[in-house]
C-alpha cells in the first residue's frame, strides 16, 4: 500500500518488518525533502532493528541506497565517519559508489575526502560492479548503469580545486596505470583531472567540517562505573576451551578488545583487524609492557566460532596466546556483550550480516574508556592510549 | 664391519626423500677389520624389480649407473658421491627405494638405506596407497574447514590476484604456492607427493567416489562413506561444488572438454602447448599459457568452485589442476632447456620492481613473492596470509621468502643449490 | 632410454604433433570444405595462436552468416587470445549480451569469457560489464545459458541472482531453477537469508535430493543443531540424508557429535555407511588420546575391520586403528613418528 509522503515523513518506526520498497520510498520521500535528511543519518546505525533478519545483501542494498540519497539531501557531518568507512574498507561496489556519491552532498568540498578516495580505487578495482541508483532493486537488463569506479572519479572531479593534490596520483592512473582501467573509467579519470585543473576556485586547507579522527572516542575517565552486575558476570570461553566470567578477564589490567568474526568475507574487516592485534601484541612486548595490558578478540558468531574455529584463525593470522592474549567467544548472554559495547553489528538469523570495524581500550575496571569505530585503527595510536591508562594510575587495579 | 651412508637432507627422523635431482651422499667404513688400507664396496638396489631405484654417480657430472663401486679407506674417511632417482621408477610406498651395499669381492651386506623415491605422478595412476595417502594428508591439513589449509585458500582469492595472475610471475607464483602446500601435506605424511590432473586425458581413475569425488545432479561432489575428505570445509561452508562439462569416468571418459550445444572443444593439449612460443620458446609467450589451457582446463566445468579465481582453491581438484601447469613449464623448460635466469628466454623481467621497464610487483625476478615475503598494504594486499614459504629436510631452496628466480632452476640444472626437492614423473633430470 | 635418444623421440613427436595442427589448421581455413570437416580440423590444431591464424577466427566468429557451430567453437579456440585482448573481450561479451545471437554462439561467448577471467587484470575493467551481460542472460529461455549465467552470479554474491532464485522459491512461476539447486546457489553465501527456507526445505522436501542439499547447507547455521542431531538419530531417514547431516554436526557440534558417532559405530544394527562416516570422524577429529582409552570402541573397531563385508567399514576400520597405534607409539615414545 502506499503512503502518503506526509505519513511516511512522519516519524514512523522503522523495523526488522517494515519492507524494503517502503524503506527505499521513505529515502525517496526524504530525497525530495532534504531538511529531513538526519532521518536518512538514523537509519545508518548497524545494531538498529531496520536490519535484523535480513541478508547481507539486503543490508547491502538499503544503506547504499541512503548514502546515494545524501548527494540530493546535502551530506550532514554524523554521515561522514558512514562513508568514509565504506570507502576506506568497502569491498562492495554499491555501498562504494553511495559513499562516493554521498560525498557529493558535502556542503564545501574539501581535499581531507581525497585519500578516501583513492583507497576506494585500490579497494573496489578488482570487484567493481555495474550498478544503478535510479530506481530500488531494479530490474535487469539496464543500460545506463554506473560503477563504483565512475562514481569515484566524478567524485575527485566535483571536488575541483580542492583535489588539486590528487592531481599527481590521477596522473599516474591515467598514464603508468591506463591498463587497470577500461576506457570509460579512463575517459572519466580525464574529465575529472580536466576540472580539477580548470576549477579557478582557490584550494584550502580548511576541514573545519570534519573530525581529526572520526573514528575515535574518548569517554571520561571519570565516568561513572556503570557495569551492570549482567556484564560482569557474562561466561566467556577462550580458544582452548577455558571458562571464566568478563569480570576476571577485564579487570585489573588495562584490555585491549576487538570483535571479528571467521566467516567475514571483507578481508580489510575482520582478518586485518585480527592480523593488526597479533601486531599490537608484538608491539606490546616490544615495549615491554607484557604483563600490564590484556588483548582479546571476542566473536559476534559465538555459535558458530567456536574454540576450535577461533584457535585456528587467530593462529593463521600471528597471534599468540597466553593467559593475557585469549580469543572469546560468549557462552550465553552475547546480548549483554553487544549492549554494553553498543556493538555495530546485526544478524540474520545467527549470522553476522553487517557489522563495523571495532576497538575498544578498557580501564582496569574493564570500563570503556576509548573506542575506535569505522575506520582503521593506528596500532602505535591504540598502544598510546593504553600506555595513557597505566600512567593515569588506570593500570594494575 | 659396516659402512655408514649419509645423504644430504634427512629429515628429523632420518629419512630421505630423493627425486630425479642429484643429491650429494657419503659412504665411509665402520669398524673396518684389521690389515687393508681400504675396501671396495658395490653400491646397488636392493630390489632391482620393485619399489623406487636409485641411480649413482661418482660425480657430477658423470654418467648415471645402476650399481656404484667405490674404494673406501679402512680409517673411515668419507667418500663422496651422488644419488638420485631413476627416471621413470619411482617408489610406490615409504622407503620402498633400499640401497644396499656389500663387499665387492665376498658380496657381504655391509649396511643398507631405505629412501624414498618421492615423485608428482599422473593422479590417473596412482596406486590405491598413494592416492589415500593423499587424500588423508589433504584432510588433516583442511581439518574440517579449521586447519590450516584455510590459509591457502586464503591467499587464492580475488582480492589478491594481481600477486598471482595475467602476469609473468603467474607461473612461479603457482609453483611456490603448490611447493609450499606439498611441504605442509609432507610434515603432516612425508610420502605423499602431489600428485597432478592430465587435463588433456581421460582420468577415470581421478573423477571417483574414492578419489576426487562425483558430482551428483545438482552439482555437490559426493565422495564414498568413509573417504577422508567427506568432511570438507571451506569458509564455512560443507562439501565442494564442481560440474565437468565432460564424461569424467567409465570406459568413455574423456579429456577436459567444454560442451556446448552439441559442439566440443577440448582443452589445449600438451603437444600444442609446448610449442607456445615458437619460434624462439620465449618464457614471454610460452605464459600466455594462463589463457589455455589453464584458464580452459578452469572453464571445462560448467559450474562449481573452480570455474572462478575467487573460489576455485576450495576444490582439492584446484591443486591437481595447477600441478599439471606446473609440469606443463617444467616439461617446457626441460625441451627448451630454460633453467638459465640471466637469459631473458627463460624469464623475460630480469630485474627489480621499479626498475626502467620492470614488470609490477612480485614479478620480476628478484622481486620476493606476497604472501610469502609478508609485505602487505600499498599495492600489496592488506593481509599475507600462511606466513612464509614452508621449508624441507630434503632440500634448502628456495628459502622462507622465495623470489620469482628461485623458482625457475627447481632441479638445480644450473646450481645444485637450487633444487627445490620436487620432479614429476615423465619430466627427466638433465644436467 | 639414455637422453639424448629421450629428447630425440620427444622432438620427434611434437614435430609430429606440429604437422597434425598445421594440417588441421589447413582443413579448418578450407572455406570449400564442409562445416563439419571444418570443425574436425579446428580439433586437430588444437588452438588458434598466430596471428594470421586469430584474424581468420574473429572474422568468421564475426560473420553472422556464417554457421553457427562453426562460429561458436572458432571462439572457444582462441580462448588464449581472448584472456589477453580487451577489444575481443568486447566482442565475447556482446555476443553474449545478444539475444539475436545463436544460442550456441552466446553460450561460447560465456564460456571464453569465464576462463579469460582467470587472466584477471586484462579482464577485471571488463567486470562490470560482463555482470550485467550475465544479468539479462538469466532470463534467456535457453536453459543451458541461464543457468551458466545464474551460478556464475551466485557464485559472485550477486544480490540480483540471490533476489531472482528467493523469488522463484517463494513463487515456483517465477523460479529459474529448480528448488534444490535455487538454495544451492544461494548456499554460495551463507549471509543469504535462506536458512528458514532450508529448514522448511528439510520437513518437507520436494526430493530426496533436495532435502540432502538442505542438510548440507544448514552446516552453516548453527540454530540447526538439533534439527542435524535428530536427522542423524533417526533411523528411518535415507542414508545419504543421514551421512550429510553426520558432516554438518561435526561442523557445528564437533563434541556432541563425536559422542553420537561413537554410538553409531558400536551399534551393529546401523549402516555400514554411517558407520564408516563415523569411524572417519573419529580418526580425524577426536583426541586420540581419550579415544585410545575407549577399549570398548577399540576392539569393536578391530572386529569391524576383520568381520566387515562393507569395503568402506574395513578401510576406515583400519585407518581408525593406524592412527591409534600411532597415538600408543607417541605415548610410549614421544621421539617416535
Amino acid at each position: 500500500m502506499r503512503v502518503s509522503e506526509r505519513d511516511m515523513l512522519a516519524s514512523r518506526p522503522l523495523d526488522k518488518y517494515t519492507p524494503e520498497e517502503t524503506i527505499a520510498e521513505l529515502v525517496d520521500a526524504v530525497g525530495r525533502s532534504p531538511e529531513r535528511r538526519d532521518l536518512l543519518v538514523q537509519m545508518l546505525p548497524e545494531r538498529i532493528s531496520l536490519y535484523e533478519g535480513r541478508s547481507a545483501n539486503a543490508t547491502i542494498r538499503m544503506r547504499g541506497y541512503i548514502l546515494a540519497a545524501f548527494e540530493q539531501t546535502g551530506l550532514p557531518e554524523a554521515a561522514l565517519p558512514y562513508v568514509f568507512e565504506e570507502l576506506e574498507n568497502g569491498r562492495d561496489a554499491y555501498l562504494v559508489a553511495g559513499a562516493a556519491k554521498a560525498l557529493r552532498g558535502l556542503d564545501t568540498p574539501t581535499s581531507r575526502v581525497v585519500p578516501f578516495l583513492f583507497k576506494a580505487v585500490e579497494n573496489i578495482r578488482y570487484v567493481d560492479d555495474a550498478l544503478t541508483f535510479e530506481r530500488y532493486k531494479p530490474r535487469w537488463p539496464i543500460t545506463n548503469y554506473t560503477t563504483a569506479l565512475t562514481e569515484i572519479f566524478r567524485t575527485f572531479g566535483w571536488l575541483g580545486a580542492q583535489a588539486k593534490s590528487a592531481l599527481p596520483d590521477l596522473e599516474a592512473l591515467r598514464e603508468e596505470r591506463r591498463d587497470e582501467f577500461s576506457r570509460p573509467i579512463r575517459a572519466e579519470i580525464e574529465y575529472a583531472i580536466d576540472r580539477i585543473r580548470s576549477d579557478g576556485r582557490v584550494a584550502h586547507a580548511c576541514c573545519s567540517a570534519l573530525p581529526a579522527n572520526p573514528g575515535l572516542a574518548v569517554h571520561s575517565l571519570q565516568k561513572e562505573h556503570c557495569k551492570g552486575a549482567s556484564i560482569s558476570d557474562i561466561e566467556l570461553e577462550d580458544q582452548g576451551g577455558n571458562t571464566l566470567t568478563y569480570e576476571t578477564f577485564f579487570s585489573r589490567k588495562p584490555s585491549i578488545v576487538v570483535f571479528f568474526y571467521t566467516r567475514c568475507d571483507n578481508p580489510n574487516k575482520c582478518s586485518l583487524t585480527v592480523t593488526k592485534l597479533a601486531k599490537l601484541q608484538k608491539a606490546i612486548g616490544e615495549e615491554q609492557l607484557e604483563g600490564l595490558l590484556r588483548t582479546a578478540a571476542i566473536t559476534y558468531d559465538p555459535e558458530y566460532d567456536l574454540p576450535p574455529r577461533l584457535k585456528a584463525y587467530g593462529e593463521n593470522r600471528g597471534v599468540t596466546f597466553s593467559d593475557d592474549n585469549r580469543m572469546f567467544r560468549a557462552r550465553t548472554e552475547f546480548r549483554g556483550l553487544q549492549e554494553h559495547f553498543q556493538l555495530g553489528v546485526n544478524f540474520t538469523g545467527s549470522t553476522v550480516n553487517r557489522h563495523r570495524i571495532e576497538l575498544f581500550v578498557l580501564d582496569s575496571r574493564g570500563e570503556i574508556a576509548v573506542t575506535f569505530t569505522r575506520l582503521q585503527w593506528d596500532i602505535q595510536e591504540v598502544l598510546n592510549q593504553a600506555k595513557a591508562l597505566l600512567s593515569h594510575g588506570q593500570g594494575v587495579g | 664391519m659396516r659402512t655408514e651412508i649419509t645423504i644430504d637432507g634427512a629429515d628429523s627422523a632420518g629419512a630421505n626423500y630423493i627425486a630425479w635431482a642429484p643429491v650429494h651422499s657419503s659412504i665411509r667404513l665402520v669398524d673396518a677389520d684389521g690389515g687393508a688400507d681400504s675396501v671396495d664396496v658395490l653400491l646397488r638396489n636392493q630390489n632391482p624389480s620393485n619399489g623406487g631405484q636409485i641411480v649413482f654417480r661418482d660425480a657430477i657430472p658423470g654418467a648415471e649407473q645402476d650399481t656404484l663401486r667405490l674404494r673406501l679407506p679402512a680409517d673411515g674417511t668419507p667418500v663422496d658421491f651422488f644419488i638420485a632417482g631413476k627416471f621413470r621408477h619411482p617408489s610406490v610406498a615409504d622407503k620402498d627405494a633400499v640401497i644396499e651395499v656389500v663387499e665387492a669381492n665376498t658380496e657381504d651386506v655391509l649396511s643398507t638405506n631405505a629412501l624414498m623415491v618421492r615423485i608428482r605422478k599422473n593422479a590417473n595412476e596412482l596406486t590405491e596407497d598413494e592416492r589415500d595417502r593423499f587424500l588423508s594428508a589433504f584432510a588433516i591439513l583442511n581439518g574440517g574447514g579449521n586447519g590450516r589449509f584455510s590459509a591457502f585458500r586464503a591467499m587464492h582469492r580475488e582480492k589478491t590476484q594481481d600477486e598471482a595472475h595475467n602476469f609473468p610471475g603467474f607461473l612461479a607464483w603457482h609453483r611456490a604456492y603448490l611447493l609450499d602446500l606439498e611441504r605442509e601435506l609432507q610434515q603432516i605424511d612425508p610420502s605423499v607427493a602431489l600428485p597432478y590432473w592430465r587435463f588433456d586425458q581421460p582420468a577415470p581413475n581421478l573423477f571417483t567416489g574414492e578419489f576426487i569425488g562425483v558430482a551428483d545432479n545438482s552439482g555437490t561432489v559426493r565422495f564414498d562413506p568413509g573417504h577422508p575428505l567427506e568432511f570438507w570445509a571451506t569458509d564455512g561452508l560443507e562439501g565442494i561444488t564442481r560440474t565437468p562439462d565432460f564424461v569424467t569416468s567409465g570406459p568413455n571418459a574423456e579429456a577436459a572438454t567444454f560442451t556446448f550445444e552439441g559442439n566440443r572443444r577440448l582443452v589445449m593439449n600438451e603437444a600444442r602447448t609446448l610449442r607456445l612460443g615458437r619460434p624462439e620458446y620465449l618464457y614471454a609467450r610460452f605464459v600466455r599459457m594462463e589463457g589455455d589451457p589453464h584458464g580452459a582446463a578452469h572453464g571445462s566445468f560448467v559450474a562449481g568452485f573452480i570455474t572462478a579465481i575467487d573460489t576455485a582453491a576450495k576444490d582439492p581438484l584446484f591443486f591437481l589442476l595447477h600441478a599439471n601447469v606446473d609440469r606443463l613449464w617444467a616439461k617446457w623448460q626441460w625441451v627448451r632447456q630454460r633453467f638459465d635466469t640471466t637469459n631473458p628466454a627463460t624469464y623475460e623481467f630480469l630485474s627489480n620492481a621499479g626498475d626502467p621497464g620492470s614488470a609490477r610487483v612480485g614479478h620480476n625476478l628478484n622481486d620476493t613473492m606476497w604472501p610469502w615475503n609478508q609485505v602487505t598494504g600499498g599495492d600489496r594486499p592488506v593481509t599475507a596470509p600462511g606466513g612464509t614459504l614452508a621449508a624441507s629436510p630434503t632440500a634448502n631452496a628456495p628459502g622462507p621468502m622465495p623470489t620469482v628466480g628461485d623458482m625457475i632452476d627447481y632441479q638445480g640444472v644450473i646450481n645444485s643449490g637450487n633444487r627445490l626437492g620436487f620432479d614429476y614423473d615423465d619430466v627427466r633430470f638433465e644436467a | 632410454m639414455d637422453i639424448s635418444e629421450d629428447r630425440k623421440q620427444f622432438a620427434e613427436q611434437l614435430e609430429r604433433a606440429a604437422e597434425e595442427q598445421r594440417e588441421g589448421y589447413r582443413v579448418f581455413s578450407d572455406k570449400s570444405k564442409p562445416v563439419h570437416e571444418r570443425l574436425m580440423g579446428l580439433k586437430r590444431a588444437a588452438a588458434l595462436t598466430d596471428e594470421d591464424e586469430v584474424t581468420e577466427a574473429v572474422d568468421i566468429i564475426r560473420d553472422r552468416e556464417d554457421d553457427a557451430d562453426l562460429r561458436a567453437t572458432t571462439l572457444l579456440y582462441i580462448a588464449i587470445e581472448v584472456s589477453q585482448n580487451r577489444d575481443l573481450i568486447d566482442l565475447a561479451i556482446g555476443l553474449l549480451r545478444d539475444s539475436t545471437e545463436p544460442a550456441v554462439v552466446r553460450l561460447a561467448a560465456l564460456r571464453v569469457l569465464q576462463t579469460s577471467s582467470f587472466r584477471a587484470a586484462t579482464f577485471n575493467p571488463k567486470r562490470p560489464e560482463y555482470l550485467a551481460a550475465l544479468r539479462t542472460v538469466i532470463d534467456e529461455p535457453n536453459a543451458s545459458l541461464r543457468q551458466q549465467a545464474l551460478e556464475i552470479l551466485a557464485q559472485a554474491k550477486d544480490e540480483y541472482a540471490q533476489r531472482r532464485l528467493l523469488e522463484g522459491l517463494e513463487d515456483s512461476s517465477k523460479a529459474l531453477v529448480p528448488p534444490e539447486k535455487a538454495v544451492q546457489l544461494l548456499g554460495y553465501d551463507v549471509h543469504a537469508e535462506h536458512y528458514p527456507i532450508l529448514r522448511d526445505m528439510v520437513q518437507n522436501p520436494p526430493s530426496p535430493e533436495a532435502k540432502r542439499e538442505a542438510v548440507r547447507l544448514l552446516a552453516s547455521d548453527p540454530t540447526s543443531k538439533d534439527l542435524l542431531a535428530d536427522i542423524l538419530k533417526d533411523k528411518d531417514e535415507r542414508r545419504e540424508v543421514r551421512n550429510a547431516s553426520a558432516s554438518a554436526l561435526q561442523s557445528l557440534a564437533p563434541i556432541e557429535f563425536e559422542e553420537q558417532a561413537k554410538q553409531i559405530v558400536l551399534d551393529d544394527n546401523e549402516y555400514d555407511d554411517l558407520r564408516a562416516t563415523a569411524m572417519n570422524a573419529l580418526t580425524l577429529f577426536a583426541d586420540q588420546e581419550a579415544l585410545s582409552q575407549d577399549t570398548e570402541l577399540t576392539r569393536r573397531v578391530e572386529r569391524l575391520k576383520d568381520a566387515s563385508p562393507s569395503r568402506a567399514v574395513t578401510r576406515t576400520a583400519d585407518r581408525f586403528l593406524r592412527k591409534q597405534r600411532k597415538q600408543r607409539n607417541r605415548t610410549i615414545d614421544p621421539q617416535s613418528e
